[in-house]
């Protein structure tokens, strides 16, 4: 099973990419280790996660396909 | 439930606020209309002039953000109406790239309502923009 993880804002300068599709790694954090060690730049960088459109205040298990947002510091307006 | 959409391609046209307006003609119970333009701005930075801002968004997401900050404003002000537009996309200096509407019987409602909306969406909304300087360079925008 897969799930995409969609970068944004100033995220896509260090992902090179706005997406990817990665099989399942189980959880919200093992998806962020995964990601830090794909993308070095990102550790450090400021930014938050989303599962299926929904902020991850708390570690959470991946269970279906999902999409997972990852997000830099809001500047609209 | 449909989610109401608040994305305008490109900067906002003076024209549609004014024709917004003047939809409100028929609504006779309001008293009061306040309403909030962002206008991007030619800051410089090193010698550099921003040209322009290019929005993006997490679309999805921002559309249910917006919902979930609609009903918390209408469940604390008595508003009649309330109007959100963001711009995506290229927007120049000089234009318009937000724009907020809010209707009461009364200005302090409509005012208050629109103060916090606004502050909500720079906020909360998941949307980014890119300053572009003349050079074809640029930089992230940080809300202050």
């Amino acid at each position: 099973m897969d799930i995409e993880i969609l970068f944004f804002g100033q995220l896509t300068d260090i992902s090179g990419c706005p997406s990817v599709k990665i099989e399942n790694p189980g959880s919200t954090e093992a998806v962020k280790e995964w990601l830090c060690k794909q993308y070095p730049g990102l550790v450090g960088a400021k930014f938050v996660m989303a599962l299926n459109n929904q902020l991850i205040v708390v570690p959470q298990k991946i269970t279906e396909p999902s999409i997972i947002a990852c997000m830099p510091p809001f500047s609209g307006g | 439930m449909q989610l109401k959409n608040i994305f305008v391609e490109g900067a906002i046209a003076p024209l549609f606020i004014s024709d917004s307006i003047t939809k409100h003609a028929t609504k006779t119970n309001i008293g009061a209309h306040n309403i909030f333009l962002g206008q991007v701005r030619a800051d410089s930075v090193d010698n550099k002039q921003v040209i322009g801002i290019e929005y993006t968004s997490n679309q999805p997401m921002a559309l249910e953000c917006m919902q979930a900050i609609r009903e918390q404003i209408f469940e604390k002000y008595d508003l009649t109406c309330m109007h959100v537009y963001h711009s995506l996309g290229k927007v120049a200096v000089g234009e318009l790239c937000l724009f907020v509407f809010t209707s009461s019987k009364h200005r302090a409602t409509a005012i208050n309502a629109c103060t916090e909306c606004v502050e909500k969406i720079k906020a909360e909304l998941p949307i980014w923009g890119k300053e572009i300087f003349e050079d074809e360079s640029y930089q992230w925008k940080e809300n202050k």
